[in-house]
Protein backbone atom coordinates (compact mmCIF):
# COMPACT_ATOMS: atom_id res chain seq x y z
CA UNK A 1 0.00 0.00 0.00
CA UNK A 2 1.01 3.75 -0.15
CA UNK A 3 1.97 5.57 3.04
CA UNK A 4 -1.27 7.61 2.23
CA UNK A 5 -3.66 4.42 2.84
CA UNK A 6 -1.63 3.43 5.45
CA UNK A 7 -1.94 6.58 7.08
CA UNK A 8 -6.03 6.71 6.60
CA UNK A 9 -5.77 2.83 8.32
CA UNK A 10 -3.89 4.15 11.27
CA UNK A 11 -4.75 7.78 12.33
CA UNK A 12 -2.21 8.77 15.20
CA UNK A 13 -0.48 5.33 15.70
CA UNK A 14 3.42 4.09 16.08
CA UNK A 15 3.82 1.47 12.92
CA UNK A 16 6.75 -0.95 12.24
CA UNK A 17 6.64 -0.59 8.40
CA UNK A 18 8.09 -2.57 5.68
CA UNK A 19 9.40 -0.55 3.07
CA UNK A 20 8.85 -2.88 -0.15
CA UNK A 21 9.97 -0.41 -3.08
CA UNK A 22 11.00 3.20 -3.28
CA UNK A 23 13.24 4.79 -5.69
CA UNK A 24 14.86 8.32 -5.57
CA UNK A 25 14.11 11.60 -6.73
CA UNK A 26 16.51 14.14 -6.29
CA UNK A 27 17.10 14.67 -3.10
CA UNK A 28 14.13 12.02 -1.91
CA UNK A 29 13.47 8.66 -1.29
CA UNK A 30 9.99 8.22 -2.53
CA UNK A 31 7.93 5.11 -0.65
CA UNK A 32 6.16 3.72 -3.73
CA UNK A 33 4.98 0.47 -1.51
CA UNK A 34 5.09 -0.31 2.03
CA UNK A 35 3.52 -3.11 4.00
CA UNK A 36 2.54 -2.39 7.63
CA UNK A 37 3.61 -5.19 9.94
CA UNK A 38 2.57 -4.13 13.09
CA UNK A 39 0.49 -1.52 14.71
CA UNK A 40 2.03 0.06 18.13
CA UNK A 41 0.71 1.26 21.28
CA UNK A 42 3.49 3.73 21.52
CA UNK A 43 6.87 5.05 20.41
CA UNK A 44 9.12 2.68 22.40
CA UNK A 45 7.00 -0.30 21.97
CA UNK A 46 7.58 0.81 18.11
CA UNK A 47 11.37 1.16 18.49
CA UNK A 48 11.88 -1.88 20.65
CA UNK A 49 10.41 -4.12 17.87
CA UNK A 50 11.60 -2.35 15.12
CA UNK A 51 14.95 -3.07 16.28
CA UNK A 52 14.59 -6.45 16.96
CA UNK A 53 12.89 -7.08 13.97
CA UNK A 54 15.88 -5.35 11.49
CA UNK A 55 18.64 -7.52 13.80
CA UNK A 56 17.07 -10.94 12.84
CA UNK A 57 16.18 -9.61 8.93
CA UNK A 58 18.95 -7.16 8.67
CA UNK A 59 18.29 -7.15 4.85
CA UNK A 60 14.90 -5.69 5.09
CA UNK A 61 13.80 -2.00 5.30
CA UNK A 62 12.25 -1.25 8.63
CA UNK A 63 11.39 1.91 10.04
CA UNK A 64 9.74 2.68 13.08
CA UNK A 65 7.62 5.73 11.91
CA UNK A 66 4.18 7.38 13.72
CA UNK A 67 1.78 8.04 10.71
CA UNK A 68 1.51 11.82 11.80
CA UNK A 69 4.29 11.91 9.05
CA UNK A 70 2.45 13.84 6.20
CA UNK A 71 5.07 12.98 3.50
CA UNK A 72 5.06 9.77 1.11
CA UNK A 73 8.60 10.47 1.16
CA UNK A 74 11.90 11.03 3.03
CA UNK A 75 14.67 13.23 2.64
CA UNK A 76 17.85 11.64 1.60
CA UNK A 77 21.24 12.27 4.13
CA UNK A 78 24.32 10.55 4.06
CA UNK A 79 27.11 9.40 6.80
CA UNK A 80 29.84 9.17 5.26
CA UNK A 81 31.79 5.66 6.21
CA UNK A 82 31.11 5.76 9.43
CA UNK A 83 33.56 5.85 12.20
CA UNK A 84 36.62 3.68 10.96
CA UNK A 85 38.70 3.23 14.20
CA UNK A 86 42.09 1.56 14.10
CA UNK A 87 44.88 0.54 16.64
CA UNK A 88 48.23 2.07 16.41
CA UNK A 89 49.02 6.00 17.87
CA UNK A 90 47.45 8.63 15.62
CA UNK A 91 49.99 11.08 15.90
CA UNK A 92 52.35 9.78 12.86
CA UNK A 93 54.38 10.94 10.15
CA UNK A 94 57.08 13.29 9.91
CA UNK A 95 55.89 17.10 9.35
CA UNK A 96 58.59 19.62 6.98
CA UNK A 97 57.39 23.09 6.46
CA UNK A 98 57.62 24.35 2.89
CA UNK A 99 59.83 27.35 2.65
CA UNK B 1 37.22 22.81 24.34
CA UNK B 2 39.64 19.64 24.55
CA UNK B 3 39.27 17.11 21.52
CA UNK B 4 39.48 13.75 23.40
CA UNK B 5 41.15 10.55 21.24
CA UNK B 6 39.86 7.64 21.98
CA UNK B 7 40.29 4.47 19.59
CA UNK B 8 42.52 7.32 17.66
CA UNK B 9 39.12 9.18 16.74
CA UNK B 10 38.20 12.64 17.67
CA UNK B 11 35.65 12.92 20.57
CA UNK B 12 33.83 15.75 22.81
CA UNK B 13 33.42 15.03 26.08
CA UNK B 14 29.74 16.67 26.13
CA UNK B 15 26.93 18.10 24.40
CA UNK B 16 23.82 19.01 25.93
CA UNK B 17 19.81 18.19 24.32
CA UNK B 18 17.44 20.60 25.14
CA UNK B 19 13.73 19.47 24.52
CA UNK B 20 10.01 20.10 25.71
CA UNK B 21 11.85 21.81 27.97
CA UNK B 22 13.91 19.30 29.76
CA UNK B 23 18.14 18.94 28.77
CA UNK B 24 20.11 15.95 29.33
CA UNK B 25 23.86 16.01 28.48
CA UNK B 26 25.56 13.06 26.48
CA UNK B 27 29.09 12.23 26.98
CA UNK B 28 31.56 10.41 24.63
CA UNK B 29 29.87 12.28 21.51
CA UNK B 30 32.31 11.78 17.91
CA UNK B 31 33.63 14.97 15.85
CA UNK B 32 32.51 13.54 12.28
CA UNK B 33 32.76 16.34 9.30
CA UNK B 34 31.85 13.15 7.20
CA UNK B 35 28.94 12.71 8.96
CA UNK B 36 26.04 15.50 7.00
CA UNK B 37 23.83 15.21 10.08
CA UNK B 38 24.19 15.16 13.83
CA UNK B 39 22.81 12.22 15.87
CA UNK B 40 22.11 10.74 19.36
CA UNK B 41 21.56 7.42 20.53
CA UNK B 42 18.30 7.65 21.47
CA UNK B 43 18.87 5.30 24.70
CA UNK B 44 19.96 9.12 26.50
CA UNK B 45 17.04 10.96 25.67
CA UNK B 46 14.42 8.94 26.74
CA UNK B 47 14.39 10.60 30.10
CA UNK B 48 13.73 14.18 27.84
CA UNK B 49 10.65 12.64 26.53
CA UNK B 50 12.05 12.85 23.01
CA UNK B 51 10.16 9.58 21.83
CA UNK B 52 7.05 11.44 21.84
CA UNK B 53 5.09 12.53 18.93
CA UNK B 54 6.18 16.14 17.50
CA UNK B 55 4.27 17.62 14.22
CA UNK B 56 8.15 18.52 13.36
CA UNK B 57 9.05 15.16 13.46
CA UNK B 58 10.70 13.90 9.91
CA UNK B 59 12.26 10.71 9.01
CA UNK B 60 15.58 10.94 6.49
CA UNK B 61 16.70 8.06 4.25
CA UNK B 62 20.07 7.77 5.74
CA UNK B 63 22.91 6.66 3.22
CA UNK B 64 26.41 5.23 4.04
CA UNK B 65 28.77 1.84 3.43
CA UNK B 66 26.29 -0.32 5.37
CA UNK B 67 23.62 0.94 2.99
CA UNK B 68 20.26 2.27 3.76
CA UNK B 69 18.61 3.03 6.64
CA UNK B 70 15.86 4.88 7.87
CA UNK B 71 15.91 7.59 11.06
CA UNK B 72 13.95 10.07 12.69
CA UNK B 73 14.76 13.38 13.31
CA UNK B 74 13.70 15.52 15.58
CA UNK B 75 14.35 19.51 16.18
CA UNK B 76 15.93 20.39 19.29
CA UNK B 77 18.24 22.73 20.77
CA UNK B 78 21.78 21.94 21.33
CA UNK B 79 24.32 23.83 23.50
CA UNK B 80 28.42 23.05 22.54
CA UNK B 81 31.47 24.30 24.08
CA UNK B 82 29.30 27.27 25.50
CA UNK B 83 27.53 27.75 22.53
CA UNK B 84 23.56 27.02 22.12
CA UNK B 85 21.68 26.61 18.94
CA UNK B 86 18.26 26.89 18.73
CA UNK B 87 15.98 24.38 16.53
CA UNK B 88 18.61 22.27 15.19
CA UNK B 89 17.97 19.15 13.25
CA UNK B 90 18.94 16.15 15.57
CA UNK B 91 18.84 12.26 14.14
CA UNK B 92 17.95 9.78 16.86
CA UNK B 93 18.04 6.47 16.73
CA UNK B 94 20.35 3.42 17.54
CA UNK B 95 23.74 4.44 16.14
CA UNK B 96 24.53 0.57 16.27
CA UNK B 97 28.59 0.87 16.28
CA UNK B 98 28.49 -1.71 18.70
CA UNK B 99 31.24 0.97 20.33
CA UNK B 100 31.27 3.94 22.60
CA UNK B 101 29.54 6.54 20.40
CA UNK B 102 27.07 7.95 22.14
CA UNK B 103 26.47 10.58 19.58
CA UNK B 104 27.78 12.08 16.60
CA UNK B 105 28.88 16.10 15.89
CA UNK B 106 28.06 16.45 12.06
CA UNK B 107 29.22 18.82 9.74
CA UNK B 108 25.83 20.47 9.93
CA UNK B 109 26.55 21.40 13.26
CA UNK B 110 29.84 22.09 13.59
CA UNK B 111 29.17 24.78 10.58
CA UNK B 112 26.11 25.60 12.44
CA UNK B 113 28.54 26.71 15.40
CA UNK B 114 31.16 28.12 13.02
CA UNK B 115 33.47 25.31 14.62
CA UNK B 116 37.48 25.67 14.16
CA UNK B 117 39.33 22.53 15.04
CA UNK B 118 42.75 23.02 15.80
CA UNK B 119 44.48 19.81 15.21
CA UNK B 120 47.44 20.79 16.34
CA UNK B 121 46.66 21.64 20.08
CA UNK B 122 43.49 19.05 19.67
CA UNK B 123 41.04 22.24 20.58
CA UNK B 124 37.62 23.01 19.01
CA UNK B 125 36.37 26.67 19.82
CA UNK B 126 32.81 27.65 19.03
CA UNK B 127 30.80 30.69 17.68
CA UNK B 128 30.79 32.75 20.71
CA UNK B 129 34.42 31.60 22.22
CA UNK B 130 37.60 33.05 22.76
Amino acid sequence: MTWEEARALHPNQWLVVEIIQSHDEESWNILDDIAVLEVCPSAQVAYHHHQRSQRQHPQRDLVAIHTSYTEGRMAITFRGVGPRRQDGDYRTGKLAISE
Amino acid sequence: MEIIVQENLPFLSEITIHYGGQSTTIHNVLVDCGSAGTAAETDFLIDIGILEDDPRDQWLSLRGIGGIERVRQKVVDITIGGVTIYDFPLQVGALGYGYDINGIVGFDLLVATKAVMDYGNLEVTFAEEK
